[in-house]
């Protein structure tokens, strides 16, 4: 014990270490989450686009609708995507935008039930997180040689906000490499959260199921 | 006219390329599909001269779709995606419309349709040489090294593949593959042959029955007629035909 005297210092010293070292891991934390960053897909865009396009000849009023609509969900991503956190509020204005978006893209076939709290708390979340789900639901749910669903649900338990996300499956074997959306997603949810969380995913032959839970703040 | 498919996922798209075929005088839309596995339905009874096609589809993508069809017809892509391009041009699309495109780029591609298309006229029968000396029921082929001398009233039909054309002769049950145009064979043949598709040179002598879309040469063959070659084909026919 006495030995350890001279050291006191150390302590000391550790502590600007210390120091330093949050400073270098809360930097590379930052760095990795700007990697993982969500990136809303070029497609989604351009396709949106043409159907505005095609809009304005066939329903004007549709059109400038669809316009705003656009507008507001890309002010989101652009200017609230990269922030820590966000109002809830918007983070659910912005999936509802989305998914308006998507139903004017496709036929009736394709049955999209979006079911959102009819009041929302006062709470931030980080932002971009449930778009992942939603976007993946859209890109494999969707076939024409049967019915297509998909069913969005977000409710909120005292601290917790729960999110399910079901589709059916359409038959397309899936060549793209996908998973990396998904991927990033849970990364970004390890860090941010430090494990916090919980998320079940169900891929069955004919639907896929995601459950999450994740703290509000 | 040229006899066109339309096919996207997308009713706003579908919607939007339907309009704008029928603002180009010349293209004429044959049917609209809402997905590759129904313009495939169609084309298994039915024919047209060219394709316009969206890539990124549920179920069947547009590429693999294209890729899937025996004598694809002149193809046009429209997608909203530029990494498909490459691709585009390896299976000999026409053009490539990127998302959102304007009636202007949309006529561009309808015109390189259209040069590539191009019905020759036909020529008035003029002699050869060979017919002077008596030659002109022969025609030598080259053929895998050897060449092979064919009875042109021998020669069943002519069909078009890319650079090759097969020659499908009387009894024998594989055709002579050479290296020819269309064009140039055409120029060749005496004046009972009969261009009746892009794709394929009858012999009128060996036609069984004419309907509205096509040609029967025998219970395994049946050939389609190309809109662009329907009027010059009834024409030939009309000088033969009886009855109301």
């Amino acid at each position: 014990m006495v030995l350890q005297l001279p050291y006191q210092p150390i302590p000391v010293a550790a502590d600007v270490g210390n120091t330093r070292l949050a400073k270098l891991e809360r930097e590379n934390l930052e760095q990795q989450l700007e990697y993982l960053r969500y990136q809303i897909s070029p497609h989604f865009f351009m396709n949106t686009l043409n159907n505005i396009h095609a809009l304005v000849d066939i329903d004007s009023e549709k059109a400038k609708e669809t316009i705003v609509e656009l507008s507001k969900m890309m002010r989101y991503v652009l200017y609230d995507g990269n922030k820590r956190c966000v109002r809830l509020f918007s983070e659910l204005e912005f999936i509802r935008h989305y998914v308006a978006l998507m139903q004017l893209r496709y036929t009736d076939k394709v049955k999209i039930t979006l079911d959102l709290p009819k009041e929302t708390p006062n709470r931030q979340i980080p932002p971009l997180i449930l778009i992942t789900f939603i976007e993946n639901a859209f890109k494999h749910g969707i076939s024409y040689q049967r019915d297509s669903s998909i069913i969005i649900r977000v409710t909120i338990e005292n601290d917790k906000l729960l999110f399910t996300c079901w589709n059916t499956k359409s038959n397309k074997p899936n060549k793209e490499k996908g998973g990396v959306g998904l991927s990033n997603v849970v990364k970004r949810m390890d860090l941010l959260f430090e494990y916090n969380y919980k998320l079940n995913i169900h891929d069955d032959s004919d639907f896929y199921n995601v459950e999450l839970e994740i703290p509000l703040i | 006219m040229i006899r066109c498919l339309a096919i996207d996922d997308e009713p706003l798209a579908l919607q939007q390329l339907v309009a704008y075929i029928s603002k180009v005088p010349f293209l004429g839309l044959a049917a609209q599909c809402q997905s590759a596995l129904e313009a495939r339905a169609f084309l298994e009874h039915d024919t047209v001269d060219a394709i316009f096609c969206d890539i990124n589809m549920p179920d069947l993508n547009g590429m693999e779709f294209v890729k899937s069809l025996a004598v694809p017809p002149l193809i046009v892509f429209t997608t909203a995606y530029s990494e498909y391009a490459i691709e585009g041009f390896k299976v000999n699309a026409v053009d490539y419309l990127l998302k959102p495109f304007s009636l202007q780029e949309f006529q561009r591609a309808a015109n390189r349709l259209k040069e590539r298309l191009v019905a020759r006229p036909i020529e008035p029968y003029t002699s050869t040489p060979f017919e002077e000396e008596g030659l002109e029921d022969v025609l030598f082929l080259k053929s895998d090294r050897r060449i092979i001398k064919v009875n042109t009233s021998d020669i069943r039909y002519i069909e078009g593949m890319s650079e090759y054309i097969k020659v499908w002769v009387d009894n024998q049950p594989k055709p002579i593959i050479t290296l020819l145009s269309m064009t140039k064979v055409e120029e060749k043949l005496p004046k009972y042959f009969v261009r009746i598709h892009r794709s394929y040179i009858i012999n009128l002598n060996k036609i069984q029955e004419v309907n509205k879309n096509g040609v029967i040469v025998d219970a395994k063959t049946y050939l389609p007629i190309g809109d662009m070659y329907k009027e010059s084909f009834q024409t030939r026919l009309g000088e033969r035909l009886l009855g109301n």
